[in-house]
């Protein structure tokens, strides 16, 4: 997986499945006894479509495993489809509803952000992004990010960027 | 001159004067603070170690201040360096903080025709304003609620936290007003240029892979990847 911020005019925040995780997540979130959905208020005022749930039964599984697990995080949880994903006001509570939104075709979920994060704020996220991963993917060893510098030619698909 | 990007400028002028130049900066300047600084010696003085602070969000009024002191007997020497803090807007500050920032800054200043000469490139060897771009030291920078030695590079982000600024560490001294006026606006324009650039540079990309690992860790650590790819999306 890969996430990172992308600057078109507006800065945008970009996760990116690979091979088969989002067959896994999706597999386990269905598991929970989430089922599809489609909004037009996605953080706000996106369309998109995504897996519902009635009890942040995503964010409970989150939160207990990182207790179970002894590990911490950097950031606070909130588990809202209709919340900005990170706010402006707020910049330590992370949405982990991103990771119940369907990516598109190419493994992409893309969402507005405020600012331009800067460097150290990118690594506080890759940290709760990692333990969040371990926890989706039932990962038993931990995971190694790393932040690199690539530079991309313009999308030639009409992707989203 | 207007900015697109930069709200406020700020400077530190560091140098000798008279007595009477200092006292006569007190009150007649708006945001400006006159401090003691140990590393400047210049010789002659009354006063040969001095810093003087100002800021405003019109240029011209920081250029009127530096103007009085250097007609007014104010010198500087190789002791003396010429910083400059500038504030954006919240939405574009992180961009500053990134490698591709602090390259291309540093692209500008080592190719500027008026930069060519020696004291100016001496400057990116200077070890108060080491100009090499560092993951652990920007993260260092930006996460300390203190001066710490992170400071001391040609882009200087433990201003961020500190001030809300972002520090320009690379000048050197100026012997004449008029060369320093010169210098700065290039400096500032070249800046307000590059993050006008990187705003709408849709080739920028910062990512993080998170891979799976076959070897128990028990710490998560942060690597930086030193040579670039190009990836087509």
């Amino acid at each position: 997986m890969k996430y990172g911020i992308k600057c078109n005019g507006t800065p945008k925040f970009f996760v990116k499945y690979e091979g088969n995780e989002w067959n896994e997540l999706s597999l386990k979130l269905e598991s929970m006894g989430l089922r599809k959905a489609t909004t037009s208020q996605m953080w706000g005022g996106q369309s998109g479509t995504y897996y519902r749930e009635e009890n942040s039964e995503l964010r409970r599984m989150v939160q207990n495993t990182l207790i179970v697990n002894d590990t911490t995080i950097d950031y606070s949880l909130c588990d809202d489809i209709n919340a900005q994903f990170i706010s402006a006001s707020n910049q330590s509570s992370f949405n982990v509803a991103i990771f119940r939104v369907i990516p598109d075709s190419d493994g992409y979920i893309i969402v507005d952000i405020p600012k331009f994060l800067n460097v150290l704020e990118l690594n506080r996220i890759g940290k709760t992004v990692s333990a969040i991963y371990q926890v989706l993917f039932n990962v038993v060893v931990n995971a190694e990010v790393t932040i690199e510098r690539r530079t991309t030619t313009p999308a030639t698909n009409g992707g989203a960027f | 001159m207007k900015y697109k990007n930069i709200k406020s400028v700020g400077i530190e002028l560091e140098g000798g004067g008279s007595i009477a130049l200092f006292d006569s900066l007190e009150g007649k300047f708006q945001n400006l603070d006159i401090s003691y600084d140990g590393s400047v010696r210049v010789n002659g003085c009354e006063r040969g170690d001095r810093e003087v602070k100002i800021w405003n969000e019109n240029i011209g009024k920081v250029f009127e201040m530096v103007e009085y002191c250097y007609k007014n007997g104010f010198q500087q020497n190789d002791t003396c360096g010429n910083h400059v803090h500038i504030k954006v807007s919240n939405e574009i500050v992180g961009l500053l903080s990134t490698e591709d920032f602090f390259n291309r800054f540093i692209e500008w200043y080592k190719t500027c025709p008026n930069l060519k000469g020696k004291k100016f490139q001496n400057r990116l060897n200077c070890r108060w304003s080491t100009a090499t771009w560092s993951l652990a030291n920007v993260l260092e920078a930006l996460s300390s609620n203190h001066k710490t030695s992170a400071r001391y590079r040609a882009i200087n982000c433990n201003a961020f936290p500190l001030y809300g600024t972002i520090e320009f560490r690379i000048l050197p001294h100026f012997k004449k007003f008029s060369v320093y006026r010169k210098i700065v606006s290039l400096m500032l324009h070249a800046i307000d240029k590059i993050i006008e650039d990187m705003k709408n540079n849709t080739e920028l990309s910062m990512s993080a892979d998170i891979t799976r690992n076959r070897f128990t860790r028990n710490r998560i650590t942060v690597q930086e990847i030193q040579s670039p790819t190009v990836e087509v999306l």
